[in-house]
């Protein structure tokens, strides 16, 4: 029996090209539009992984996936984030949490705080992480480490 | 006084001569009346005898016995004189028959018994002064029984005895008497003045010269002289006004010396810059914070000109040009040059300086330091500049990525429609493979260009370098291994940590080493070489600096290239270069105050060489 993947992605685009890669790689496949929605699915018919997108205008992926880790019935739920500056977070370490002192780019320091807090509770790991645009076989590697075949 | 004293000895010496004569003369007078009237009563006992030639000889002897006697005459009525001394008998005495002097004269106005002894000073027979001593011979009881005058009464005038006494010793004593006391008037007049001139030195002219050293004393500043007299007269009254005339000065001069100190140490003591100018704009005043803002010391500055301070001498003109009309200038915002040459952004208010009668004397500058506001301001204008580029990057950045996944997603689903094809059209192959590199030009361009366009500030801190050497070697050898290429690290211990913006030197580390990796790969290599690149920290304690060599020996660079690697958008690679990433390196090098260098040649390889600061970077930190 194939497993399904979910994908919430604001853009229709994006959610139409992972849909591709997915079933062309055999998986099957649910869309949400944005988090309410993709929640609501979720609770209905049950995902072995969701595909989630962080820059979403009505409620980001954090706030997305921080309320499935409160869901006892999809806590354990894995999760791929796809973002747009995965590759430039590479080197968050290297940073201070004084936004002031770098006060340009707020939203970009913005999400590497709340990545690094989540990280340092333990709920994200940088492997989770996509980076747009997506590569379909680094996708597939992924999604394939999490859930097999 | 003088005078006074001498008119009052003159006096007394003339009035006690007067005196003294007179005196002396009331007594010879006296003295000579008795005389004449023992003379009298000698005559009268010889006449009662009636011895006439005995009345002669008595009368010859009397005069020869001195000089007191000039002459002596016995005259008797009516023959006038019948005796005088010194010559023979000129008359006779009365004779019984003869009338008596009364018989003739009028009772009533003749000298009978009334008659009393008189005297005169007049001239004596040899010129000389005499005192002439009238004495009367009246007619006794004894005479009255004599026959001769028995037939007169008592008391009647017989005769006189006429004696002239010489004065002449008198008068001598007299002028021995005058000359002694105008000797003694003169010389108690001579004394008199002495004594003046010394009292007058000693009360009056003493004092009067310590007055004028006193006044001469204060004239010259010491305001501390007093006389402390303790006399009581004018000159104590004097001295005792002068004391408190100085008094008054000394305090007046202390209050004005307060109110000046006072004064100067505001001006001194406020942090604020305040300096003076005359009307030749020469500087006058020159305040202790003036000294600490401007960095010069007041006596390198008193007295030249006032263009020396400002950071365009221009400003001056302005200043006036401002001041005209108004004698005012308020928060007028200037700069200043320091005596180390730094600029400090001054907030002025400049105040012509009057006197009086309105007549220009030279301008008051009071001035605040706002350098470090205006740095702030700029700061934060600027942080807010690029605060707002930060959030447009991150959208540009965000929106790129989505049409590029969009654009791929089209590529991929066109890839995967003609491979469901019975006969995939090799066309589109090919089309979707130009049009995935093309994105990822695109991606990479996107990426470097907002790159270039945010890094332009850096953080510092202490960075282990060697490290971050090792780091980059390992992610590049691990990129290089398809061909084989090794990568070695040569450290220098010494080299301790180094600070730096980490996040932004390990990025032009990377650049460099992936280009050497790419000259490497693009290399055609002869059996017995392979591709090698060497990462080297180094030391220089000589020019102060931390260098970082990355050798490698690819294809090399021809010098055209080498001079143009740092130019935005110059790229030699045939694919994926956007001509960005080392012109980001050498900004982000310009930044840390560092140099990045090249050695370079065809075929052989290329150096590149960075060096950065030991303690760091200095001038660009916080600049735009």
């Amino acid at each position: 029996m194939a497993k399904t993947v979910m994908v919430i992605d604001d853009d229709e685009n994006s959610v139409k090209f992972l849909i591709a890669v997915l079933e062309e790689n055999g998986y099957e496949t649910q869309a949400a539009y944005d988090g309410r929605e993709g929640v609501d699915k979720l609770r209905e018919s049950k995902a072995d992984l969701l595909i989630l997108d962080v820059m979403m205008p009505k409620r980001t992926g954090f706030v997305v996936f921080k309320q499935l880790k409160r869901d006892e019935s999809l806590k354990d739920i894995p999760v791929l984030m796809l973002t747009g500056v995965a590759a430039s977070l590479a080197d968050m370490d290297s940073e201070s949490d004084d936004t002031h002192a770098r006060p340009f780019d707020s939203l970009r320091e913005a999400l590497r705080k709340t990545i690094k807090e989540m990280r340092e509770e333990g709920e994200v790991r940088p492997e989770m992480f996509v980076d747009k645009p997506v590569d379909p076989d680094e996708l597939i590697k992924k999604v394939k480490e999490l859930i097999g075949d | 006084m003088v005078v006074i004293v001498t008119v009052v000895i003159l006096l007394n010496g003339l009035f006690g001569s007067l005196f003294s004569r007179q005196y002396a003369l009331n007594a010879s007078r006296k003295a000579m009346r008795f005389d004449s009237a023992s003379i009298v009563n000698g005559i009268e006992t010889l006449m009662m005898r009636q011895r006439d030639t005995g009345v002669l000889e008595f009368i010859e002897k009397t005069t020869s016995e001195g000089a007191t006697y000039q002459d002596i005459s016995l005259i008797s009525h009516p023959s006038g004189k019948i005796c005088m001394s010194g010559e023979a008998d000129v008359g006779s005495f009365l004779g019984m028959g003869d009338k008596t002097c009364n018989r003739c004269h009028d009772v009533v106005d003749s000298p009978s018994r009334n008659f009393a002894a008189q005297d005169e000073i007049t001239t004596g027979r040899d010129g000389s002064r005499v005192l002439r001593v009238t004495t009367p011979i009246l007619n006794k009881p004894g005479c009255r029984t004599a026959d001769c005058h028995i037939h007169i009464d008592d008391g009647d005038v017989l005769g006189i005895l006429e004696t002239d006494y010489s004065l002449a010793s008198f008068d001598a004593l007299m002028r021995g008497l005058n000359a002694t006391l105008t000797a003694g008037a003169l010389v108690a007049i001579g004394l008199v003045i002495i004594a003046l001139v010394l009292t007058f030195r000693w009360f009056l002219a003493k004092p009067l010269r310590r007055l004028l050293r006193g006044l001469h004393t204060i004239g010259s500043g010491d305001l501390s002289f007093r006389f402390s007299a303790r006399r009581n007269d004018e000159i104590g009254l004097v001295a005792h006004s002068f004391d408190q005339m100085a008094t008054r000065i000394e305090t007046q001069q202390n209050e004005l010396l307060k109110t000046l100190e006072s004064l100067q140490g505001i001006v001194e003591n406020t942090a604020d810059i305040v300096i003076t100018v005359g009307r030749q704009d020469l500087i006058r005043t020159f305040n202790r914070g003036a000294e600490q803002v401007l960095e010069y010391a007041r006596s390198e500055v008193l007295g030249r000109p006032v263009q020396m301070l400002m950071a365009d001498p221009k400003e001056r003109d302005i200043a006036v040009a401002r001041l005209r009309g108004h004698d005012n200038v308020m928060n007028w915002e200037s700069r200043f040059k320091t005596k180390n040459g730094n600029i400090k952004n001054v907030l002025l208010t400049l105040s012509r300086l009057r006197d009086r009668e309105g007549n220009l004397l030279g301008t008051l500058a009071i001035g605040k330091d706002i350098t470090t506001e205006k740095d702030l301001q700029r700061k934060l204008i600027r942080s807010e500049q690029e605060a707002a580029i930060g959030r447009a990057v991150t959208a540009i950045q965000h929106a790129i990525k989505n049409m590029l996944n969009t654009l791929k997603g089209g590529v991929y689903i066109v890839r995967l429609g003609n491979k469901k094809q019975p006969q995939p059209n090799e066309r589109i192959v090919e089309g979707c493979d130009m049009i995935e590199e093309g994105l990822t030009q695109i991606s990479d361009l996107a990426h470097h260009m907002l790159r270039y366009a945010r890094e332009w500030t850096i953080k510092p801190e202490p960075v282990d370098l060697a490290d971050m050497v090792r780091r980059v070697a390992v992610a590049v050898s691990q990129t290089g291994t398809d061909r084989n290429a090794a990568v070695r690290t040569e450290i220098d211990r010494s080299l301790s940590k180094v600070s730096c913006d980490p996040r932004l030197i390990h990025m032009g580390l990377m650049d460099i080493a992936s280009n050497a990796l790419d000259a490497c790969l693009m290399k055609d290599y002869p059996n017995d070489e392979g591709p090698e690149i060497v990462i080297r920290t180094r030391r220089d304690e000589s020019k102060g600096v931390a260098a970082i060599e990355i050798q490698d020996n690819g294809i090399g660079m021809t010098p055209e290239v080498q001079a143009s690697i740092f130019v935005p958008f110059f790229s030699t690679k045939k694919k994926g270069g956007t001509g960005l990433g080392m012109a980001l390196t050498a900004r982000i090098i310009d930044l840390h105050d560092g140099k990045i260098e090249v050695e370079s040649e065809p075929g052989v390889g290329s150096r590149f060489c960075i060096t950065l600061p030991l303690e760091g970077p200095a001038k660009r930190q916080g600049e735009g």
